[in-house]
């Protein structure tokens, strides 16, 4: 079932031309936008504000791992370099996170690259798994890094929390904004990257690398140009997670687990796609936040069970996610 | 920081331990080298990386620790080794034929996520059952230690060195002599000229995938005499220890995986004596991260379309 709609939305999309894709969009987004008008339900709300989150950085994974095909399994170190990054300036420093967080995705986007340029001639699963190997070096060092807070973290000081100069809210509202806001517009990045020269390179790298290199294409250079933006997408996400959350720490910024969410929502929407990051990001989030708060103690880990299952029959059966780039067939 | 807790211990005290942790480094090698082993046999030959073989160590693990406290420590480790044995080898054969064999010829993407999905579902099935504190085995058949010119050997772990070895000469001889051993490293060599020559390429896959997780079968019961079991942390450093003594080998190369398993070992236990014992992990990552980076010969042209 799911599948079938699947194949119609894509067949849907891509049926369309570019002015009624706008139309679509801004019909989607007005509808998005009046919500917090109509209903200020927390768990609604909660919800929303973290589909936004995840679906960007579902957006910021799928630029490398989807487009260009390289998956990493460590983007959960620069989420957490935008976090650290954002929460140091600010709590350490007094700088503003409206300064602090755009900081944060410069700093999670050099580290991307020092990353890639170390990793990039590794290819698949040693790709991936040299990206793991970092991810755990990070985290294992931010746990012992007293100057970042070590395992206890940095948290906002509470008397700043509603300031402008904090960027930090009470309530969701302004958040909603803010996060839906920086969704959208990596949303409308992507789409006109898909189109673009650079998405046509990233996906013929992605198709054969050694053909795209006999045709030209610079795949080292693609590659990098798309981790640097995959990273400072993931680390403007860290940056305003942090601002949502007030508190960051190892074990909620680097664990194995944030590395597997990220990938999670891409994958199950549909890699490689402009719009699969968010529909996988309103499933799985949504999917997740029911199961955290109807279940309790142990059996949060159903949800993620729950996921693994999915998981592996998209693997086996629809390796494009619900909206499949790849018509069905195994032709990578 | 790190200079000032160095600093604390002199390079005279340190060198002292040096011996002892030379000796743990050899005891816990030969179960790093079983646990890597099992990794390169299924990455040699049916070239699928298993991300899930911590997780598959973790059955294990706590097959043992619950036959153990349900039967009031009753139940001995020596009937429970070729129990798990043969309990991980199923589920290893029918892992590959109910599901990897789903996506030999997908594109690797979908390999990565379907041993991941794998990692999901037993990790957190296995926290759901056990729950998120660590379970350990108290007063185990296994107790006391051997002292010898001031160097202690734990007796749990001594008799998992022993037992390792026992299984990786097992693992070996059947490889070497037998029929189906040969046939699997026939497979290895090429799986299309095996299939013209008759074998059944999707049985042998199958046996690697049960030989493979019996490894780990072997190793979490020996382990899990001595070693407090997490859902989370325990699968996760094992499946790093296993792919890092596999980078050191050589991928893929069962011989190199044993070798790499035991040089890891003495890596974490004397980094952790000669350096800082907080850091062991570090350690092994660094490593694993260094071979990948700085040998890639061997890791460049493997699977490039």
């Amino acid at each position: 079932m799911a599948t079938a709609v699947g194949d119609r939305l894509t067949t849907v999309w891509t049926g369309l031309d570019r002015r009624h894709h706008l139309a679509l969009a801004a019909l989607v987004v007005g509808v998005l936008a009046v919500v917090p008008l109509v209903t200020n339900n927390e768990f609604l709300m909660n919800t929303l504000v973290l589909i936004f989150l995840f679906g960007t950085m579902g957006h910021g994974w799928n630029i490398l791992g989807g487009y260009a095909g390289q998956v990493s399994l460590g983007h959960a170190v620069m989420f957490a370099a935008g976090a650290y990054t954002t929460a140091i300036l600010f709590v350490y420093y007094g700088i503003t996170p409206i300064v602090g967080i755009p900081v944060g995705g410069v700093v999670a986007a050099v580290v991307g690259l020092a990353l890639g340029a170390a990793t990039f001639r590794l290819r698949y699963h040693y790709f991936a798994m040299a990206t793991l190997a970092a991810a755990l070096i990070v985290r294992v060092i931010f746990f012992r890094w007293e100057w970042v807070g070590g395992a206890t973290g940095i948290e906002y000081p509470f008397a700043e929390l509603g300031t402008l100069a904090s960027l930090t809210f009470r309530g969701n509202l302004p958040y909603y904004y803010l996060i839906g806001g920086f969704a959208l517009l990596t949303t409308l990045f992507v789409y006109v990257m898909d189109r673009s020269k650079l998405g046509t390179y990233l996906k013929a790298i992605n198709m054969d690398q050694a053909a795209a290199e006999s045709a030209g294409i610079d795949a080292f250079r693609y590659k990098s140009y798309a981790m640097g933006l995959s990273s400072l997408i993931t680390g403007v996400c860290g940056g305003l997670y942090a601002q949502y959350v007030l508190y960051i720490d190892p074990a909620s910024t680097l664990r194995l687990l944030r590395n597997i969410d990220i990938i999670m929502v891409a994958i199950v929407g549909g890699i490689g796609t402009v719009l699969g990051p968010l529909i996988g990001a309103g499933v799985f989030i949504t999917v997740r936040e029911y199961t955290r708060t109807s279940l309790s103690g142990t059996q949060t880990g159903l949800g993620y069970v729950i996921f693994g299952v999915v998981l592996l029959f998209i693997s086996m059966y629809r390796p494009g996610g619900i909206l499949n780039r790849y018509g069905g067939r195994w032709d990578d | 920081m790190l200079e000032l807790e160095l600093g604390l211990i002199s390079l005279g005290g340190r060198l002292s331990l040096v011996p002892q942790a030379t000796v743990t480094a050899v005891v816990f090698g030969f179960v790093y080298a079983l646990v890597a082993a099992g990794l390169a046999l299924i990455w040699g030959v049916a070239d699928i990386v298993n991300f899930a073989h911590g997780e598959y160590m973790l059955i294990a693990m706590y097959v043992t620790a619950f036959v153990a406290s349900g039967f009031g420590g009753g139940a001995s480790p020596v009937v429970l080794v070729p129990l798990n044995a043969a309990l991980l080898f199923v589920l290893g054969y029918a892992t590959y034929r109910l599901i990897i064999s789903k996506v030999m010829d997908a594109p690797m993407l979908a390999q990565i996520f379907a041993t991941f999905a794998l990692v999901l579902i037993i990790r957190y099935s296995a926290l759901f059952v056990a729950g998120p504190t660590t379970v350990s085995i108290d007063n185990y058949v296994f107790e006391g230690q051997t002292q010898l010119a001031g160097i202690a050997v734990a007796h749990p772990e001594a008799i998992t060195g022993v037992v390792s070895v026992a299984a990786l000469g097992l693992l070996f001889a059947f490889l070497r002599s037998t029929r189906t051993g040969k046939a699997i490293r026939a497979t290895a060599q090429d799986r299309e000229v095996a299939q013209v020559m008759g074998i059944d390429t999707d049985h042998i896959f199958g046996l690697t995938w049960g030989l493979g997780l019996a490894a780990v079968g072997v190793a979490g019961t020996l382990v899990a005499t001595f070693s407090p079991i997490h859902p989370e942390l325990t699968p996760t450093s094992w499946t790093l220890i296993a792919f890092a003594a596999v980078a050191l080998g050589g991928f893929g190369s069962v011989l190199g995986a044993v070798a790499g398993g035991i040089l890891i070992a003495f890596v974490e236990n004397l980094g952790a004596v000669l350096l800082n014992p907080s850091y062991k992990e570090l350690y092994v990552f660094v490593v694993f991260i260094g071979v990948l980076l700085l040998k890639p010969e061997g890791v460049l042209n493997r699977g490039d379309a």
